[in-house]
């Protein structure tokens, strides 16, 4: 909302600088939002929120600054029009109303004989600072009162309606009317309309037809001051695309009382600037709001602002502010509140008119007692110390859109039933809640693949399937280390051992032992395994397919990617540790070599050795693997070394050859695997 | 006594040991003169020949020649270990040369902020509690005291979820548009002593540009007591900002408006970048508008089943990414969805 210095002091004596109302403006909830001096006056641009139709207005900006610095309002600069029923001509005129609900008051005036022709100096003038060109005196008239009162109104050529009455109604499929600013709308029945008896003559609200313009022809006009309903305009607004300095303050809301105010004050200039005689003063039938009131409790004020503020300096400020104290009993002010502040409803409003023009900079700062907290929140302790462990892992954190595109998933193959749509989505690039990471995961590796040897990333934020959301953590590489030696360059290229060591790592911090890999196949990955955890399957790891790396453009191949849920993770997290006593006497090794069939999994060895449930055998650790020669094709070798111990002696010879053999029986066994 | 020409041996003991340039040499200097057949070795086997009061003498020279071999050859000695060590350091290693270092990675900066914030406020006894981001639109809206007819509820301002997936008798389902709902779950589920901060994820259908994101980060917090004061609202805000932004930090309330509390304030801190001069970044204002707060309006306490004249209570909202921008001066809010490591690992 703009006004200017000059203009505001009609109506307010003002005795600080321009600058000095700004902040105090400001400091009042009236943000200032630009300053600027023009010609010999000050342009203010003010950010007026949406419970404050009335700022909209010169006037209600007026009582603001009277309220603020003191000073009284002088609101009968407004010379409101008197005048008789009796009408010199008996013109007759209708208003038809469709809806009381789209437009609960409508005021014509019907005026003759008026001059137009362009406006006095000083009324272009302030019109044009606060932004709004000048086009004749009785337009600019309309404008003026619009800016000073806030209530918007139109003015039509008479002459140029068609029959003896106008109908606020709702078009009709396939009516066209073209605007003032020369554009052209379909129109149907979700927009407003004020037509004569043959066509649209303006968009109610908005904007006014071109056909029945007031241009220097012009000598009879119908001058409009109506309410439509907010809602309506705002729907209107956004169907059609247009918006004006009307159209925004009956989106806000008008006061209904102030309509036929507004509408002499008009007439009064009209008659004044352009000549003119009333002819004809029409009003549809409506109720005035009456006045509510709201009970204050200055303790209760004072209790709630954490100050206490004098019950004097309370009603000065409500009256200054326009606000009625009716009575003031048992310690309690009944207010009556004015028909312009529908924000205020209850007593909490009035504590916050007093708190705003007391000034909130005036309230100390003090700190309340706060009940210490019982309970820690474990599943955040839990998820920071995840990304703990993946910092240190080399792994970064990305947080990608949660919203992504339908082609993604299609790309990716998965299935569409459980997916979440978005009823009205920015574009098809964001219409889909993501039911899994990768997507975005994979947009943040391939950014990032383009200038480093290697990538490594990870995302922990929710995925949506069937309206569940779910925390989830994705983690994707690819890509190599490179380091130096005195050797010269080394590579460590990215494997699946990668993601398996972190999962791992992750898994055993979070006190969960019990945790396997399964085979299984999923439609986007090459191959992969599903990651359980006492037989519930909680995520997967595995290499991404060619193609769908090649659909999000990243240019190295063997992408390894894995997901997990966490929320179900959750379940099984433990974090209570126990202390085990050192090994007091010797720990007993024993290294096997063997060679087994390629597809024969080392997991399966090691779980099978664990269920055989030897007593000595304390870890198993892999210490070497090595597929080649000498090693024939389709069989790896590895080397296993055991770990035997006692914990009540030391171990003889027999007793650890004794439970060594049979380990050996067993994967010879049941894996027939070779000895080297 | 020609013999014994100790200027001579002096001279020649100069010219040949700043002639000496290895470690061999300086091992043939020594047998030169303090070899088994070397010079003092030498001298010293002529002695007898002289009278006892001249043997006095010669010996104290041929002791103080030895002693000035010696100490040349530590001196060399230590001279030229030292070239040798500079030598083979460039050999083995040129510091131009990347280090070998365990990979690290680096925490998102929206995530870190978070963390900086919430500890802030867990210092102060807050406790840190997240809700879901697809959420209905009682507690995204109507709890909050915010009209059926707000334009907020538009779906210009609020992405839905598309209805056919949702059985018929449920309420419509939308993303959060805010982290406000957290407060209506909080309060329905739980009776007041309440101090609560809730970070997380909202959307709102803005089309994305430099300042503009469909999704972003909040952190709401509240506090319900019954007897909460406006002004503990300013300290534990004051609080808050000089322990992320300075203890210099200035700051300003002015009143506003949201349909959820009242009184209202947006509430601004003095510049970071000029401390309120006027510049760029603060639109020549010297004051940066941070977060919403406000005490909590009574219709929301009615809302979750609270007797309004029982409790009081105080609420604030904030953008992250907005916080991260103003601390670190960066100007495009998509670089914190680009993941580009170039940039998180800046901070």
């Amino acid at each position: 909302m703009k006004f200017t210095f000059n203009w505001l002091k009609d109506f307010v004596e003002i005795k600080i600088s321009p600058e000095a109302l700004a902040d105090k403006l400001t400091q009042a909830g009236l943000e200032v939002t630009s300053l600027e001096k023009k010609n010999s006056d000050w342009v203010f641009e003010i950010e007026v929120t949406s419970n404050r139709p009335d700022l909209l207005s010169v006037l209600g900006i007026a009582r603001e600054v009277s309220a603020i610095t003191g000073q009284k309002l002088i609101a009968d600069r407004i010379e409101r029009l008197a005048y008789s029923k009796n009408f010199l001509s008996n013109k007759k005129f209708k208003i038809n109303i469709e809806s009381k609900k789209d437009c609960p008051l409508y005021t014509a005036k019907i005026i003759y004989g008026v001059k137009v022709g362009p406006s006095e100096d000083w009324l272009k003038e302030r019109l044009e600072l606060v932004g709004c060109r000048s086009v004749n005196n009785i337009v600019d008239i309309t404008n003026y009162v619009l800016f000073t009162l806030g209530q918007p109104l139109h003015a039509f050529d008479l002459d140029k309606l068609k029959g003896d009455s106008i109908s606020v109604r709702r078009a009709e499929e396939n009516e066209v009317i073209t605007t003032l600013d020369g554009e052209t709308f379909n129109l149907n029945k979700d927009i407003l309309v004020i037509a004569d008896s043959q066509r649209p003559i303006a968009i109610a609200g908005i904007m006014g037809g071109k056909d029945t313009e007031v241009d220097i022809d012009t000598k009879n006009i119908l001058l409009e001051s109506a309410k439509f309903n907010p809602l309506l305009i705002r729907r209107m607004r956004q169907k059609l695309g247009l918006t004006s300095e009307s159209q925004y303050r009956f989106e806000r809301d008008v006061d209904i009382n102030n309509v036929s105010f507004a509408s002499d004050y008009a007439v009064n200039l009209i008659k004044k600037l352009s000549k003119g005689t009333l002819i004809l003063s029409k009003t549809t039938p409506y109720k005035p709001i009456r006045e509510k009131t709201v009970i204050l409790n200055p303790e209760r004020t004072s209790e709630i602002l954490g100050v206490s503020i004098d019950k004097d300096k309370i009603k000065k400020i409500l009256s200054s502010l326009g606000f009625k104290i009716k009575q003031s009993r048992r310690n309690k002010l009944k207010v009556e509140v004015p028909s312009f502040r529908k924000d205020i409803k209850e007593e909490i409003d009035l504590v916050e008119e007093i708190a705003r023009i007391w000034g909130y900079d005036r309230f100390p700062s003090t700190l309340p007692y706060i009940m210490p907290s019982s309970s820690a929140n474990l599943e955040r302790k839990i998820i920071s110390k995840i990304k703990d462990i993946l910092i240190n892992q080399g792994f970064s954190e990305t947080i990608n859109y949660s919203l992504i595109s339908f082609k993604t998933l299609e790309n990716l193959k998965i299935e569409k039933e459980k997916i979440i749509l978005l009823e009205n989505p920015l574009s098809t690039e964001q219409e889909v809640l993501r039911p899994l990471l990768l997507p975005g995961l994979l947009s943040s590796l391939s950014r990032n693949i383009r200038y480093q040897e290697g990538s490594c990333l990870f995302e922990i934020g929710k995925v949506f399937t069937n309206l569940k959301e779910v925390n989830f953590l994705g983690i994707a590489l690819c890509g190599k280390k490179v380091f130096f030696k005195d050797s010269g360059k080394i590579e460590d290229n990215f494997t699946i051992l990668h993601l398996k060591g972190v999962l791992e790592l992750i898994l055993k911090d979070m006190g969960i032992k019990n945790f396997d890999f399964i085979l299984e196949s999923k439609s986007y990955l090459e191959y992969s395994f599903g990651i359980a955890v006492k037989e519930e399957k909680l995520g997967y790891l595995g290499k991404l397919e060619g193609e769908v790396a090649d659909y999000f453009d990243i240019n190295k191949k063997d992408v390894f990617v894995a997901e997990l849920n966490l929320d179900a993770l959750l379940n099984f997290v433990d974090l209570n540790k126990s202390y085990k006593p050192l090994p007091i006497y010797p720990v007993v090794r024993r290294d096997i070599s063997l060679v087994i069939k390629e597809e024969i999994l080392l997991k399966d060895i090691l779980k099978s050795i664990e269920l055989a449930g030897f007593k000595l055998l304390k870890e198993i650790k892999v210490i070497d693997f090595y597929k080649g020669i000498p090693i024939p094709s389709g069989f790896k070798g590895i080397t296993l070394s055991c770990f035997y111990y006692s914990d009540t002696h030391t171990l003889t010879d027999e007793e650890v050859n004794s439970e060594h053999n049979s380990l050996c029986n067993l994967l010879k066994k049941d894996f027939s695997v070779q000895f080297r | 006594m020609s013999d014994f020409n100790f200027d001579a041996i002096e001279k020649n003991l100069e010219e040949e040991y700043k002639a000496i340039d290895s470690l061999d040499a300086l091992e043939g200097f020594r047998l030169r003169y303090l070899g088994r057949k070397g010079i003092i070795a030498q001298l010293t086997s002529a002695l007898p020949n002289f009278s006892l009061e001249e043997r006095k003498v010669l010996g104290r020279r041929i002791n103080s020649l030895k002693e000035k071999i010696e100490d040349f050859l530590k001196a060399k000695e230590a001279e030229l270990k030292e070239a040798l060590r500079l030598e083979k350091a460039k050999a083995v290693f040129d510091p131009g040369l990347p280090g070998i270092v365990q990979l690290r990675g680096y925490l998102h900066p929206i995530t870190k902020m978070i963390e900086e914030i919430c500890d802030v406020f867990v210092r102060m006894g807050f406790s840190v509690v997240e809700g879901p981001e697809i959420e209905t639109e009682y507690n995204n809206f109507t709890g909050l005291n915010i009209a059926l007819e707000h334009p907020s509820r538009d779906v210009f301002d609020t992405f839905y979820i598309k209805s056919h997936i949702l059985n018929s008798k449920s309420e419509k389902l939308l993303l959060r548009s805010h982290t406000s709902p957290v407060q209506v779950r909080v309060m329905k589920a739980k009776k007041p002593p309440l101090a609560v901060v809730v970070p997380g994820k909202v959307y709102r259908p803005d089309a994305v540009d430099a300042s503009h994101s469909f999704m972003f980060h909040q952190i709401e917090g509240f506090l319900v007591d019954k007897k909460v004061r406006f002004s503990d609202l300013k300290g534990v805000l004051y609080h808050f900002a000089k322990n992320i932004f300075g203890q210099k930090i200035k700051m300003r309330f002015r009143p506003h408006y949201f349909p959820f509390t009242e009184p209202s304030a947006e509430v601004d801190i003095s510049c970071i970048i000029c401390q309120g001069r006027g510049c760029s970044v603060c639109s020549q204002k010297g004051w940066l508008e941070i977060l919403g707060c406000g005490m909590i309006h009574p219709q929301v306490f009615r809302n979750v089943g609270y007797e309004p004249s029982e409790v009081k209570g105080f609420a604030f909202g904030m953008g992250v990414e907005r916080i991260v921008m103003l601390k670190y001066g960066i100007n495009d809010i998509r670089l914190f969805f680009e993941n580009d490591l170039r940039f998180l690992e800046q901070f």
